[in-house]
């Protein structure tokens, strides 16, 4: 009689290996399978909104004016800053005449452009992989172009998104406004230490802020060194660098903040190709 | 497990490489885990194309939450299943197959293991499928019961009963083949 553990034995040692034959057939197939996927994805991706909120750069620019925010708290609170030269309502002050922002992001995965206009209420977005939103708070409706696509695809703007489109009305200190609250009470934690000093940036003078931590234990989400430059005559931040570190992570994320007078017209200005006709999303 | 995430990862972004190198990791097992279930050699070959070429259609949305490993044996019980359901119960002549003996060098020790393997083959293709299914993927695909318990919508217990059932089948048929 044979044991029961000789069977199982058996069983665990059957091994059928692929032949040549197989292997071709099948890795042919995969690859076409493959490439095909990839193209059917360009034509119907919805996801860049996702895709581009959920973008680190996305975050840093975020976290940007969180940390002008901050400052914004801090002066409420004291008055001043100690002893420097660019006050926030300065800044205030030279926000409050912008109406297009241009903000260029990138880290080693990935860049990111985006535009917004505070005057006409619109937000474009370009991603390093070419995808592009349009998105028009005025008309409540956004367009995606997606590389390789022959159509730019229109749909509604969902209603959790109009809140873009509030802050957008109210220019960028409306943002500044309703982050104040939020990140005097994160300040007034202590976790952060915030410094201010002048420098140069790109041979440009500069005031440098930075905000380090200086409580809690470093992660991959959590902000390690966050440093923004301020030109010293527009009273404008230009750009920021936001640097988190956990055990196996090291991430530098980098901004730059323009404000040109105007941005794209429309989608095709902002990139894609005047070829591609707009119609309705086939995920309404 | 971290190797495969990252391979998940470039296949999501179109590599032909990483997409390759899933196929080579895996093509064996799920090949071994078809054929025990199916017991023919073409029809496990078409379940494990069909498994591979599914997954590069969805590779771009593909999100990998749990094993791969463990998501291509799914998917490979999942198309054996398919295919028992659309065939009539006959089974399928046992075809000639070249099975690979691991750490055997004596070759007349290998003759007499691959007439082993074939006698086992046979006497698996001949358990209930659901029995086959609890043996081959607790012993081959390395399933915890409550995994195939799962898979196959029953209690752990049911799974434990099928298994056992199953191994007492297969000795049996083993040992009076041996008898003979």
């Amino acid at each position: 009689m044979r044991p029961a553990e000789d069977i199982k034995r058996l069983i665990k040692n059957l091994t059928d290996k692929t032949s040549a034959q197989m292997d071709e057939r099948v890795l042919k197939d995969v690859l076409s399978a493959l490439e095909e996927s990839e193209k059917t994805s360009a034509l119907t991706q919805p996801n860049i909104w996702r895709i581009i909120m959920k973008s680190k750069i996305t975050k840093l620019a975020t976290a940007a004016v969180i940390v002008t925010a901050i400052m914004l708290g801090m002066y409420a609170l004291t008055g001043s800053f100690d002893g420097t030269s660019i006050t926030m309502a300065q800044i205030r002050q030279a926000m409050e005449e912008i109406d297009w922002m241009q903000m260029d992001g990138w880290s080693e995965e990935e860049r990111l452009t985006s535009w917004y206009s505070f005057a006409s209420k619109v937000a474009i977005h370009v991603h390093s992989k070419g995808r592009i939103l349009y998105r028009d708070f005025n008309a409540g409706k956004e367009l995606v172009w997606n590389p390789g696509s022959e159509y730019i695809y229109e749909s509604p703007i969902e209603e959790g998104r109009l809140e873009e489109g509030r802050q957008l009305a109210g220019g960028v200190n409306n943002v500044y406004k309703r982050l104040t609250k939020v990140f005097d009470s994160i300040e007034a934690k202590g976790d952060y230490k915030i410094t201010r000093e002048l420098g140069i940036y790109q041979s440009q003078e500069v005031e440098i802020w930075t905000s380090c931590r200086v409580k809690g234990k470093a992660g991959p989400t959590r902000t390690e060194l966050f440093t923004m430059y301020i030109d010293i005559d527009k009273k404008l931040p230009i750009a920021a660098t936001d640097v988190k570190k956990g055990a196996d992570v090291d991430i530098q994320l980098n901004v730059e903040f323009k404000y040109p007078e105007s941005g794209p017209a429309d989608i095709y200005e902002a990139g894609a190709p005047r070829t591609a006709q707009i119609k309705p999303s086939p995920e309404q | 497990m971290l190797e495969d995430k990252l391979l998940v990862l470039k296949c999501r972004r179109g590599s032909r490489d990483a997409m390759c190198r899933i196929y080579e990791k895996y093509k064996d097992y799920l090949l071994t885990l078809a054929k025990g279930l199916l017991s023919g050699q073409q029809s496990a070959e078409d379940v494990v194309h069909d498994v591979f070429v599914s997954f590069a259609r969805k590779a771009r949305q593909f999100q990998l939450t749990g094993s791969l490993r463990g998501y291509l044996a799914t998917c490979v019980i999942n198309r054996v299943r398919d295919k028992i359901r659309a065939r009539t119960r006959q089974a399928e002549a046992l075809e000639s197959a070249n099975p690979v003996i691991p750490d055997l060098v004596n070759p007349e020790h290998r003759i007499i293991e691959a007439e082993e393997l074939q006698r086992l083959r046979k006497a698996i293709s001949q358990i209930p499928y659901e029995q086959r299914e609890a043996v081959m993927l607790h012993l081959k695909g390395d399933m915890k019961f409550r995994e195939i318990a799962k898979l196959q919508g029953v209690s752990v217990s049911t799974i434990h009963g099928r298994y056992r059932y199953g191994l007492d089948k297969l000795r049996s048929m083993l040992n009076s083949e041996f008898e003979k």
